[in-house]
């Protein structure tokens, strides 16, 4: 705590800043209240975006101006503005308040806090619209974020500063690969350079988000992890402020040289709120009835996903947003033009869901454009194969479905690329090291499980890791260091894996 | 109608600076309720922006202080009114501009001040 002198020092230099001249404001008023947007006469001297501030202390951000009038969208409930109101600007542009105290907190997009704690302490004023960084400033992606999923982290891999899509209908488990991922931070967090979290939860149900929130408890993974909560029962406004409130708290830690990973869930109710707000402002209605700039509202915001370069700091923001689907349609308005800004796409699939391939990742579809590059050595020389396995199981198995005479090297492709499909599969919550990951797909790919049943592959995998962490302690070490899986290490693997399965019934 | 054209039905209302209630009634007869709104509208802003109000905090104070602000904006009609908690100084509203240099201002400033600079504890 300050001491009384220096509060009064501090207060008594502040003073002298305080010039002559008359404080200017410029003034309007209520002239029409539309559900959430209010129009507003007067004002002539306000900016696009500017905050404002109603007679009754309710506060607003200018999203439109015209001739003579400005619309207004509010950023708290108020039932008390009414026509004839006065409405003046602040001279300040949207921000949010945040410090390193908001790690572990569920707050609202404006910085208000909803756990019931006390209001976080005051900290550094982050826009909540900015210039995503240049060319200048940034780095290519080159360091992972590690998943814990074997398929994403095998087939899409995901880096630090990339933008990935997660994609599917509703129900196949969009959310939980997000919150596995930060889930997973807790683990990867001990070993490299930290990863934080930010949660930004859009349009949701108060209870999901509440679920989401009591497992991140659990898992304890809130100490490193922001909640951003809009839920289906706040206003449009907030809704639509949500993922930048998120990315101005995640620039504020990779200012500071942090990596951070921000999950918006999702930004299929982003639109929609923009769309919302868009259609009782008037503006111009287009395709499906989104506005002209809904393209622009999450090019923005998912250009602020970024690697900065050591002269800026190092750090960097992750983004994986989530859509979700009607049908499978990949060719809707919103997940195309997600699709195309982002850096790639997880497609998650309802048929392979059914079928009991959990996470389901439809891995034809699905793509990392520069994740590629940000994999360690080990999981680049394992993940090669599984990819071109894959691909071949998927083109033959359409062949065998016609029940033709199949020669032996055929069903050998075939009931390997069963028993990878299996391998691939991971309960919810489970996050893998990269090790586990590596020793799993290498057994499988190099014939390990051949013999075994595929309905014992999960068990197998299991007890294989339990063996490994008891008897093959060096061998994980090795893969863990990221290097390139050689040929003694290849060997080491062999006799762990060969001494494995004498034990295994 | 469109607003430009009303606009001009505004200007016209007027005769030497002063709003002329024939020249209203003869509009206001020939325009549709929707119109109507806009022209009351584009009435009261040309109102408006014919005068500057000025709260002071001491009706002593009135007569020398028309004066100054009769130099400062002339042509416009001055309307002063008493606000005593403005304490010191005085507060002017031009259109939707709002010049205040009252001590309440003042005060009001240094608390925000200290609001944001220190946390509640």
């Amino acid at each position: 705590m300050m001491k009384s002198e220096e509060i009064i020092a501090k207060l008594e230099k502040k003073l002298t800043k305080f010039d002559e001249n008359p404080k200017v404001a410029n003034v309007g008023t209520v002239e029409k209240v539309n559900d959430e947007v209010i129009v507003a006469s007067g004002l002539s001297k306000a900016m696009m975006g500017e905050m404002v501030v109603f007679q009754d202390g309710t506060e607003g951000t200018i999203l439109n101006l015209d001739e003579d009038s400005v619309s207004i969208i509010l950023l708290a409930k108020s039932s008390k503005i009414k026509e004839g109101d006065t409405v003046k600007t602040t001279g300040k542009l949207l921000t949010i308040n945040v410090s390193d105290e908001m790690l572990g907190r569920i707050i609202n997009p404006i910085g208000k806090p909803l756990d019931g704690k006390a209001a976080p302490k005051k900290g550094k004023d982050m826009p909540l619209e900015k210039i995503a960084a240049g060319v200048v400033e940034r780095k290519p992606v080159d360091t992972p974020v590690k998943t814990g999923i074997k398929a994403i982290d095998a087939l899409i891999p995901v880096g630090r500063g990339q933008r990935e899509l997660i994609i599917g209908d509703r129900g196949l488990g969009k959310t939980a690969i997000a919150i596995d991922t930060i889930i997973n931070q807790r683990e990867a967090n001990k070993g490299g350079k930290r990863m934080l979290c930010v949660y930004v939860a859009i349009g949701q149900k108060q209870s999901t988000i509440a679920q989401v929130v009591e497992k991140l408890r659990e898992m304890d993974a809130l100490s490193y992890t922001v909640v951003v909560s809009a839920s289906a029962s706040d206003a449009a406004s907030l809704l639509y402020l949500a993922p930048y409130a998120g990315v101005a708290i995640a620039e504020y830690f990779m200012e500071k040289g942090e990596d951070v990973l921000i999950v918006y869930d999702d930004l299929t109710k982003h639109a929609w709120a923009y769309r919302q707000l868009s259609l009782v402002l008037r503006r111009p209605a287009g395709r499906e009835a989104y506005p002209g700039d809904i393209f622009y509202l999450h090019s923005r915001l998912l250009e602020r996903a970024v690697k900065l370069n050591e002269e800026n700091g190092g750090g960097s923001i992750t983004a994986l947003p989530v859509i979700e689907t009607q049908a499978d349609d990949l060719s809707a308005y919103i997940p195309t033009n997600v699709i195309s800004i982002t850096d790639g796409q997880i497609f998650l699939k309802s048929d392979l869901f059914n079928s009991g391939v959990r996470p389901a990742v439809d891995v034809g579809n699905s793509v990392s454009r520069v994740g590629g590059s940000a994999q360690t050595g080990a999981m680049k020389s394992v993940s090669g194969r599984i990819k071109l396995e894959l691909a071949q199981y998927r083109e033959l198995a359409v062949f065998a479905q016609f029940g033709s005479e199949l020669d032996a090297a055929t069903l050998q492709q075939l009931e390997r690329g069963k028993r990878l499909t299996e391998v691939l599969k991971q309960p919810q919550y489970q996050p893998l090291t990269e090790s586990m990951e590596i020793l799993s797909i290498w057994a499988v790919t190099n014939g390990f499980t051949d013999d075994v049943p595929v309905e014992k592959i999960q068990k197998f995998e299991k007890e294989l890791h339990a063996y490994a962490r008891t008897h093959g302690k060096k061998v994980l070490e090795t893969i863990a260091n990221g290097k390139k899986v050689t040929p003694e290490t290849a060997e080491e693997l062999k006799k762990l894996v060969t001494a494995f399965k004498k034990v295994f019934s | 109608m469109r607003k430009k054209q009303i606009n001009q039905l505004v200007l016209a209302s007027y005769t030497k600076n002063a709003l002329d209630d024939k020249k209203v009634a003869k509009i206001a007869n020939s325009l549709s309720r929707k119109d109507l709104k806009v022209y009351i509208r584009g009435l009261k802003l040309a109102e408006k922006k014919k005068k500057i109000y000025v709260a002071l905090p001491s009706a002593s104070v009135y007569n020398t202080s028309k004066k100054i602000f009769i130099n400062l904006f002339p042509g416009r009609q001055i309307e002063i009114e008493e606000d005593k908690l403005l304490m010191l100084g005085g507060r002017v509203m031009a259109d939707d501009m709002v010049y205040d240099f009252s001590l309440k201002n003042r005060l009001d400033d240094f608390l925000a001040a200290v609001e944001q600079n220190y946390d509640e504890e």
